[in-house]
């Protein structure tokens, strides 16, 4: 019997080549993309589990509230926060601390910028339990001058040497001797690192009364619980001792601290807070991609039940023959539900492939590894396993109930014609694809369309043209005055029109952020973002002042004075900008002098509002911080860039060269929206076109059916357009009906989205319309070419046949 | 074999209702051989299509090998259709998908016998029906006549009690139709009891006795010595 099945099956797919391939090739398109986007939603959800007892470890990291509850909250924590845990608790296995950490490393001719660095104390390779090649994680870098580096470090720097025992030197200063070697550190870590130093040296550079400052942040603190213990009572406890030892001193400043855990797993696709090592993945992103995949699947499905209920009737004879020779209803389900099966598993051996193939791509879309993948995967067999039952039910279940319902005899006569509730039923499920694929064009626009808007806003300043040098961090003593002798040759030697130092060009939020800042006379205190800057920033980014002015060689006393924006200006509590000029302000208990008010500009990207600037004059940087601004006039910007390279190793030698474009550098804040736009509008096309692929089917089956209508109608003087119409009517309704659902959906959803951002877009009615053309054209060219095929046929041909 | 007492079949739409049978009584004994006459329209396939279990009298009884089955579910029929009737239509109505073999074969596998008995049972059929060179061929690629032929073979292959054909000869010129309806007569002399429905005087020739309906009524009842 089921080798009768089976031949019957694969006779009819042969047979009726348009429906299989319009049913596989859904199936499959829709198959490939719910498991390429469940791989992204399985990599994203996979950070940091690969640690043993992940689910124990926690960070610790604390939040600044002042007298109003504004928190600014840190990812970090302040230095003795763990020091004060530490071997204090029962339910605490182990705190370690780390500190980031950037530098000059050299090796001989060998010299790199390294920004993935961190003082880590020995502990942190207990809790987090990376691999290594060699060395000993627990001990290594106990001692001062110690250091574990990477493997894709071990051969930059050593290229096939053994690295082990071997040195190099950090800014010059510092030499270290590698003691470990660890496996490059995987795509889905919450933290990358490249070189761990010896947390020893941090002590060394900070001195160790940083050990005691409840002042400091950026100390990144870990802890590992034991089995079995309650991190959030935990914090409770840690609440108590900051009310009692720590929160009384910093009372008259009328700000408040508290210490907060954060479970590890959680930090990938939920952590937003000051000092992240990276962008986190948002949790929303995550879940909105899993949608589409739903969608996209769900879509094939219908596809699915259209067709082989529309088939059905074609088929109708051979369910009613089989009836009449004996088959009673539940053989023919069987049988039809081992047509679905056939079907569905082609489609996800095809896929299976499809997806093997397609993966490098899109991880290189998506930022993801494609070695994360393995076919051991538990995931990957259950989506599987789900897809194919769910299919199997949800796509075979309706068409086989209405093919095995058949009466033979009605069959027999020829007398099956389109029953009213199959045909509403199609209808319904056609409307319904359109909705989605409606709502998904409309989507994709409006991603695009957000990020091109974000893109061409005024920012306020102007970062075209202008490029970034990392200031030297290998110095010596005449540090200061070669600062000015490199400016002045490089504004007369090259075609530099403008040249300034500062610590943090635009692009990414200033990590220097700094509370204990009040008006003379207010107790407010409040965090403000720090800049320093000398006399040319707001010429090089051309800043405009809204009152006051800039720092001036003309004025001495300008080391205490101050430029705030606008912002900054409302959050001091002035009445307006010019009541702000000539204010004192205590900075950390030094008195300053208010003497401008720069207009707010974007300093990141416009998904943020602005925040409060406080401007410093700092001609030579700040410590290790710095960037030389350079704003370019030449066309012939290579040579320019060139000549400034070749006068920046004279001056400043051992130091490399480390430069970059500030708009490129601007827009990367943009990268992940475009990664997430990008991917969004491949799925988007994929659903739209398994909808065009059901809509070519039906519209075929509907042509087939209609054959003879054509035909006489044509003998009766029709033309093609009055039968592409005929036909294309059926849809334009449908069309339409969705597009009336699909309006508030699309805006619903749009706007929550689009309220994320500080600066947004309208949702405008082409916004809506666009789609609409879009789904009108795409289903008038389907149907064109199908009416077009048929209308060209002679007519007699399909009238014979009686 | 088969008897119906007051038996109807009415026919309703929203706004028309048509009686297609009209308090039929008959009843036909084990081996007759019975051709039912009449001009379109007058109940002839409505009636075979109830006698085939096929379709359900509205009024009346039926009783088929003793058990009155008006009543009966789909089910039932089915079982009982499949081991005691065989069907034979005009438009000869084989599977396009399966070739002549596995057409033939499709009613005995429904009835679960194995595949070694399928095979020997439906090439005896098919050697007897004179068209077992052409198992591997496919419906279109026969001859009307041969399509009927594999048609009959599919009909007869259950060793059904009963064979019910439409029109058997409608599509076939002289030679084939003759051919088929001797075929019917060989299986009716070895016991099979055949019903035929027809237009042709010349096929109604072949059965011992004619129903002429009309108009949903018996009209007349001719039986030949």
């Amino acid at each position: 019997m089921y080798k009768n099945y089976f031949k019957v099956i694969i006779r009819n797919l042969i047979k009726h080549k348009l429906f299989s391939i319009i049913n596989i090739l859904g199936l499959t398109i829709g198959m490939t993309a719910c498991l390429l986007i469940l791989f992204y939603v399985n990599f994203e959800k996979s950070y940091d589990k690969f640690h043993k007892n992940n689910q124990q470890v926690y960070r610790l990291r604390y939040e600044r509230t002042d007298q109003k509850g504004d928190a600014v909250k840190f990812a970090s924590c302040c230095p003795p926060a763990g020091l004060r845990i530490r071997n204090q608790f029962p339910e605490v296995e182990k705190v370690a601390r780390i500190f980031r950490a950037t530098g000059t490393i050299t090796n001989g001719e060998k010299k790199f910028i390294e920004e993935k660095m961190f003082f880590a104390e020995s502990e942190f390779l207990q809790i987090l339990r990376f691999k290594f090649v060699s060395g000993n994680p627990n001990s290594g870098i106990n001692e001062i001058n110690s250091a574990f580096i990477s493997q894709s470090i071990a051969k930059k720097y050593f290229g096939t040497e053994n690295p082990m025992g071997k040195t190099f030197k950090m800014d010059n200063k510092v030499e270290y001797k590698v003691t470990g070697i660890f496996e490059d550190i995987p795509l889905n870590s919450h933290i990358k690192f490249d070189i761990l130093l010896s947390y020893k040296n941090l002590l060394k550079n900070f001195g160790p009364e940083v050990e005691q400052s409840w002042g400091d942040t950026g100390w990144f603190t870990y802890i590992l619980f034991k089995s079995g213990a309650d991190p959030y009572a935990f914090e409770k406890k840690l609440a108590a001792i900051m009310d009692k030892e720590i929160n009384p001193e910093l009372k008259p400043l009328n700000l408040r601290m508290d210490l907060k855990v954060q479970a590890m797993n959680d930090i990938h696709l939920n952590s937003h807070f000051m000092q992240e090592f990276e962008v986190n993945s948002d949790k929303k992103t995550v879940n909105i991609l899993f949608i589409i995949a739903l969608f996209i699947i769900i879509i094939a499905w219908v596809n699915y039940i259209n067709l082989s209920t529309a088939r059905s009737l074609t088929r109708a004879k051979e369910v009613g023959l089989r009836k009449v020779v004996g088959a009673n209803r539940s053989q023919l389900m069987f049988q039809f539900l081992l047509e679905t099966i056939v079907i569905n598993l082609i489609a996800v051996l095809f896929s299976v492939l499809l997806f093997e193939l397609l993966l490098p791509v899109f991880c290189d879309l998506t930022g993801t590894s494609p070695t994360y993948f393995s076919w051991s995967h538990l995931w990957f067999w259950q989506t599987i396993s789900i897809m194919l039952f769910a299919g199997i039910i949800l796509s075979g279940f309706y068409p086989i109930l209405v093919m095995s319902s058949y009466k033979p005899i009605a069959v027999l006569k020829g007398k099956l014609g389109n029953s009213t509730k199959g045909i509403s039923l199609r209808k319904a499920l056609v409307v319904f694809q359109f909705i989605m694929s409606l709502v998904l064009i409309t989507a994709t626009i409006t991603v695009f369309r957000q990020i091109s808007f974000m893109k061409k806003q005024n920012l306020g300043i102007s970062i075209d043209k202008v490029i970034a040098i990392r200031t030297p961090r290998i110095k010596d003593s005449m540090f200061g005055n070669k600062i000015q002798t490199f400016k002045n040759e490089i504004l007369s030697k090259t075609k530099v029109d403008k040249f300034c130092v500062l610590t943090e060009v635009p692009g990414r939020q200033i990590l220097w952020d700094a509370g204990g800042i009040h008006r003379v006379g207010s107790a407010e205190n409040k965090n403000y973002q720090i800049v320093g800057i000398d006399y040319d920033f707001a010429n090089v980014f051309d800043v405009k002042f809204v009152s006051g002015r800039n720092f001036s060689r003309d004025f001495k006393t300008d080391t205490a004075s101050l430029i705030l924006n606008e912002t900054a200006v409302k959050w001091m509590g002035f009445k307006d900008s010019e009541s702000a000029i000539g204010q004192k302000v205590s900075y950390w208990e030094e008195i300053f002098t208010i003497v401008g008010v720069m207009k707010n500009y974007h300093q990141q990207s416009l998904k943020q509002d602005f925040e409060p600037h406080i401007y410093r004059l700092m001609t030579k940087g700040r410590g290790s911080r710095g960037f030389f601004a350079l704003k370019l006039n030449s066309q012939n910007i290579e040579t320019t860039i060139a000549t400034v390279q070749s006068l920046y190793n004279e001056y400043f030698p051992g130091n490399p060269f480390d430069y970059f474009f500030v708009d490129e550098y601007y827009n990367q804040q943009y990268k992940s929206d475009e990664q997430f736009g990008t991917i969004f509008g491949i799925f988007s096309f994929l659903a739209i076109f398994i909808t065009c692929l059901g809509i070519l089917g039906l519209a075929s089956f509907m042509i087939t059916q209609r054959t003879k209508e054509i035909s006489v109608r044509k003998v009766l003087g029709a033309n093609v357009s009055g039968l592409l119409f005929l036909i294309a009517k059926e849809f334009l309704l449908l069309i339409v009906i969705s597009f009336i659902i699909a309006i508030p959906i699309s805006y619903y959803f749009l706007n929550i989205w689009l309220n994320s951002f500080a600066n947004r877009i309208d949702l405008s009615i082409g916004l809506f319309i666009f789609p609409l053309f879009i789904a009108l054209f795409l289903t008038g060219i389907t149907i064109s070419i199908l009416v077009l095929n048929a209308a060209k046929q002679n007519p007699i041909d399909n009238l014979r046949y009686e | 074999m088969i008897k119906l007492i007051n038996l109807s079949k009415i026919f309703r739409t929203e706004e028309v209702e048509t009686t297609a049978l009209n308090q039929i009584e008959f009843e036909i004994k084990k081996g007759e051989f019975v051709a039912i006459m009449g001009p379109s329209g007058c109940g002839k396939s409505t009636l075979l299509n109830i006698l085939g279990l096929l379709d359900n009298p509205t009024m009346g009884e039926y009783y088929f090998l003793g058990q009155e089955i008006s009543k009966f579910n789909e089910r039932q029929k089915s079982s009982l259709r499949k081991q005691n009737i065989g069907f034979v239509f005009q438009s000869f109505n084989l599977i396009e998908e399966l070739n002549v073999f596995e057409n033939v074969e499709l009613p005995l596998i429904y009835l679960g016998i194995s595949a070694k008995e399928r095979k020997r049972r439906v090439e005896e059929v098919l050697d007897q029906m004179n068209i077992f060179h052409r198992k591997k061929h496919f419906p279109i690629q026969l001859s009307g006549g041969q399509q009927q032929r594999v048609a009959v073979s599919r009909a007869i292959v259950t060793n059904p009690s009963i064979i019910l054909a439409d029109e058997p000869t409608g599509n076939l010129d002289s030679t084939n139709g003759e051919e088929v309806m001797n075929l019917l007569c060989d299986l009716n002399k070895k016991g099979t009891t055949v019903i035929i429905v027809t237009h042709s005087q010349r096929d109604a020739e072949y059965s011992k006795r004619i129903i002429q309906l009309l108009d949903g009524q018996i009209l007349i009842e001719t039986i030949k010595a």
